[in-house]
């Protein structure tokens, strides 16, 4: 009597272990940013476009980061987007960050001595950085670096004025592109 | 005439709903009070008929009588100073004699010769038991917290609510967690996955720090804990208790409780329990996001008939714990922030009992039955079947609105399938032998929207093991062997574009050996030798872990060709006994482990959109593990205990001649206990302060980044109870103070040292109603 119980239980398991083989799902990279772009303009219509591209993600290829020639005392206005080209078409990541643009914040610094400032800012008057406007005052090859925090203390002290250091927050980007300013 | 018939009739009235009691009443009960350690009678032991209030106190053999009792059902409570009481039911139909063993002394080994031990236990190995008392008083801990009362024992902490335990410097994949006799299987292979186990289900934890992997299996090159359900007491009432506790530091309030009830043929018990606190805090700030909620339950039924013994056991556990803020970070930037930090970031001046990302859901199951067939007394057949499923749901910060879809989502079901027999020769070896089938499969759920640590995978692994001891007055033998076959499937994507599914296969062979002698005069004490070889697969985050690991902002890569390793522990064990008044232990032993797979810092950090990640890919190279563990009590009067341990164990890469990491530093412990029997009414009063001093860890690998290990620290903590009897029942009161000098301090083994400090002061109640 035992025993046909617990071949019974045996038997109930291995069916039910063995209906289990369905194929995995394939897994779908949300909130992956393959891609940034930062599209500089000055008021002659020059233009420098700095990219960062790791079209799969973490590991694998490594990125192709492309830099740029600026010219020394020309204010250029820079506006940033971030796309997720894993997927087609390509996701347009900059919407997400305009809907929860009192979450995010993009920070600036450059190697070479300039002026780096926010065009934009978010709901609460707080600085956002999608768009912005960039000017050098010395020639030289270095790196501009641009960050995003994710939910940054943007109250914090010095943080509205692009200072990162009390900002917190989880860093969604950070790259660095070399620049040459002439 | 008429009216001595009368009286005569009344009298046998009366008596007629107490069946035959006012008939016989010259019955004797006589026993004897042994202490579990040292095997002689313990004095002043009282024994209570709670029936008719007769109570009697023991001689100095720890011997008692009472006469004239009569026939019937008696409860018998037990009570020795520095014991838990024992209530215990007896039928009395003849003159009855009993035998009952107190642990006396529960900081010390568990005797090795105790005749009537359960027989699956090895006797030359070295193994500390925490009894249902410390258990129930430290019921608000977890299992890792409650396991490092024991030498050698620390924990690996990921903040406040996570923590793993270490055994001799082995965590993780190497130490196996076992509930009642089943293979813990969670996601142990995670340094922020807690065993899902709620020690309040347990009667007792055994941690058995040799290389016993024999019996149990389960790669237990550090050492193994058994967490047991106990046997239920012989007692056709329902007893149980009831309990209350309260913590100030993170405001928590929790209950549990339990009820059994013991017939002849047929015992159960019933535990359940639920607690939730708040944001918890250091001397100086709360630590924003660190409540949890834990919720268990579980079933025990025991039935008996002629040769059979069945049992059926099924236990819930489900936890929801916050993961400090601050802690959360991005890249080596963020975390170089946040180390330069006073204060972690997000810390807020209030309290708060909510619960927010980064947070993790975690439900375990466990269903088991297991039937035992006696061929005689101690010939014994036993097939089990246990099922568990583990469901682990782990919530990141993320960006729109992803923070309520976990980042990390696994479901794991697994299967054991086990035939003992046991057997015992004339000559007293006793023989165990048994087949085990054990299938594990672990699924992803994919729609975290993340790629997935580690992918799914099923595992089946036919097991078969024997193993001999023989033990008389005065020594121990001990030899076992096991054998393990293991077949690993995948079902991985590529991280291509498209991803590929692609489905490799791994087959490991691992060969288990123990060896252990042991010799004990037992007014003296006991030497004990043991040799432990186990060899361990590499688990499925060794094999095939794949990105980036949060709280420590760096990319972890498996490597698909790894081998098992192997493991040689030689563990070696003396205890002196002085008179039952001072007592020593030492244990020495060395771990050597070749192949010891480990995770290797690169030299080129990875590039992302992130920034530069520190990159480990698993290696493996020969390493070695050595330490002391040494206690020492001291029984100053009837009233006053001292105990004084102290642990030590370094941990080297051979190869590569550096130490290994999460290592923990040397540590002392010292406690100054005073009881007394008896003030008033009250009974077993205990007053008990511990100061702990643990050394700053000066061997540790250099990992770029990341600062020192914290200095060394004090911390006090103090125990204060008393018992309050109430008729029959019994109402216990502890106080408990932890970090009593709010001292700040941070923990080489906690992973979030580089965030914010260790807690604060604590105080706790803890209300416990036995009946």
């Amino acid at each position: 009597m035992k025993s046909m119980y617990y071949i019974g239980i045996f038997l109930l398991c291995f069916c039910l272990f063995s209906c289990d083989d369905e194929e995995p799902m394939e897994p779908m990279e949300e909130e992956l940013i393959t891609t940034l772009i930062y599209d500089l303009e000055d008021d002659q219509g020059n233009t420098v476009q700095l990219k960062f591209e790791d079209l799969d993600g973490d590991g694998g290829n490594d990125p192709i980061i492309t830099g740029g020639t600026f010219q020394e005392g020309v204010t250029y206005t820079g506006s940033m987007s971030l796309l997720n080209e894993s997927e087609t078409p390509a996701e347009d990541i900059t919407e997400e960050i305009e809907e929860e643009d009192d979450e995010h914040q993009f920070f600036f610094s450059s190697t070479i001595a300039g002026t780096i400032s926010y065009l934009d800012a978010d709901g609460n008057g707080n600085p956002l950085g999608l768009s912005s406007s960039i000017a050098f005052s010395e020639t030289g090859d270095g790196t501009l670096r641009v960050i995003l925090r994710h939910e940054p203390e943007k109250g914090a002290t010095n943080v509205a004025q692009g200072d990162i250091t009390n900002a917190g927050g989880e860093t969604d980007i950070e790259v660095s592109f070399p620049i040459t300013v002439e | 005439m008429i009216r001595l018939n009368f009286y005569l009739f009344l009298i046998a009235f009366l008596s007629l709903p107490f069946g035959s009691i006012a008939q016989e009443c010259n019955f004797s009960i006589t026993g004897y009070i042994e202490d579990v350690h040292s095997a002689e009678g313990l004095e002043f032991t009282t024994i209570f008929i709670e029936e008719n209030g007769k109570g009697v106190v023991t001689d100095d053999q720890g011997a008692f009588t009472f006469r004239n009792i009569c026939r019937g059902e008696y409860h018998l409570k037990v009570s020795h100073i520095g014991c838990e009481t024992r209530r215990i039911f007896i039928q009395i139909k003849s003159d009855t004699s009993i035998v009952v063993r107190l642990h006396h002394h529960s900081e010390l080994l568990q005797e090795i010769l105790v005749q009537d031990e359960a027989s699956d236990r090895s006797k030359t190995g070295t193994r500390n038991t925490i009894d249902n008392k410390n258990i129930v008083e430290n019921a608000d801990k977890n299992l890792a917290e409650l396991v490092t009362t024991v030498t050698g024992v620390t924990s690996l902490k990921n903040g406040s609510n996570i923590s793993k335990p270490i055994i001799h410097g082995l965590k993780g994949n190497r130490v196996a967690v076992l509930n009642n006799g089943e293979l813990q299987a969670g996601q142990q292979w995670g340094n922020d996955h807690a065993p899902e186990i709620d020690p309040f289900s347990a009667d007792k934890i055994t941690v058995i720090k040799g290389a016993e992997g024999v019996r149990y299996g389960g790669n237990a090159i550090g050492g193994i804990i058994l967490i047991e359900p106990g046997p239920i007491p012989y007692d056709p009432h329902i007893h149980g208790l009831a309990q209350y506790l309260f913590n100030t530091n993170g405001r928590s309030h929790g209950a549990n409780f339990s009820l059994n009830k013991g017939q002849e043929f047929f015992q159960w018990r019933l535990k359940a329990g639920y607690s939730k606190g708040g944001d918890l805090k250091t001397p100086d700030y709360f630590l924003n996001n660190t409540g949890k909620e834990n919720a268990h339950a579980s079933v025990q039924l025991n039935r008996t008939k002629d040769q059979w013994s069945h049992q059926a056991y099924y236990s819930f556990y489900s936890t929801d714990l916050g993961v400090l803020r601050g802690a959360h970070i991005g890249n080596t930037t963020d975390l170089e922030s946040a180390i330069s930090r006073d204060q972690p970031f997000y810390t807020e001046e209030n309290f708060s009992y909510g619960l927010e990302a980064p947070r993790q859901f975690v439900q375990h199951h466990l269903w088991k039955i297991k039937s035992k067939y006696f061929f005689s007394d101690h010939n014994f057949m036993q097939l089990s079947y246990a099922g568990q499923s583990n469901q682990r749901k782990e919530f990141d910060v993320r960006r729109s609105g992803r923070s309520d879809i976990p980042a990390l989502s696994l479901g794991l079901l697994a299967h054991n399938f086990q035939l003992i027999y046991h057997k015992e020769t004339k000559k007293d070896w006793h023989l165990e032998s048994g087949l085990q089938f054990r299938i594990n499969d672990n699924e992803n759920n994919f729609n975290t929207g993340i790629f997935p640590l580690i992918p799914n995978y099923e595992s089946y692994q036919p097991s078969v093991f024997f193993s001999s001891k023989k033990s008389g007055a005065h020594f121990a033998f001990d030899f076992g062997a096991r054998y393990d076959y293991k077949l690993l499937t995948i079902q991985r994507f590529t991280k291509t574009t498209p991803p590929v599914l692609e489905k490799p296969k791994h087959n490991f062979h691992n060969y288990t050996f123990l060896a252990g002698v042991g010799s004990s005069n037992l007014k003296n004490g006991s030497t004990r030798l043991q040799v432990g070889v186990v060899q361990r697969s590499p688990e499925i985050n060794e094999l095939y872990s794949e990105g980036l690991h949060q709280g420590v902002a760096s990319i972890e890569e498996g490597d698909r060709t790894l081998n098992p390793e192997t493991g040689i522990k030689i563990l070696w064990t003396s205890d002196i006994n002085i008179q039952n008044k001072l007592f020593f232990e030492v244990s020495f032993f060395t771990n050597p482990i070749r192949d010891f797979i480990f995770l290797e810092l690169q030299d080129k950090p990875r590039l992302t959109i992130r920034g530069a990640f520190p990159l480990y890919f698993y290696k493996q190279a020969n390493a070695n593990l050595s330490g002391v563990d040494f206690l020492n009590k001291w029984v100053i009067n009837s009233q006053l205990t001292w105990i004084n341990k102290f642990a030590y164990v370094r941990g080297q890469n051979i190869e590569t001649k550096t130490p290994l990491i999460d290592i923990p530093s040397g540590e002392f412990q010292s406690t100054f206990r005073f009881e007394k029997e008896r003030i008033k009414r009250l009974q077993n009063f205990r007053a008990e302060i511990t100061g702990s001093y643990v050394l700053q860890q000066n061997r540790f690998p250099i990992v770029p980044f990341f600062p020192d290990p914290p200095p060394g620290y004090f911390l006090l903590n103090l125990n204060l109870g008393v018992v309050v009897p109430i008729g029959e029942n019994r109402l216990s009161i502890l106080l408990s103070g932890e970090n009593l000098l709010n001292q700040k301090y941070r923990s080489f083994l906690n992973r979030l040292r580089y965030f914010a400090d260790e807690q604060g002061l604590n105080l706790g109640l803890n209300l416990r109603y036995k009946f």
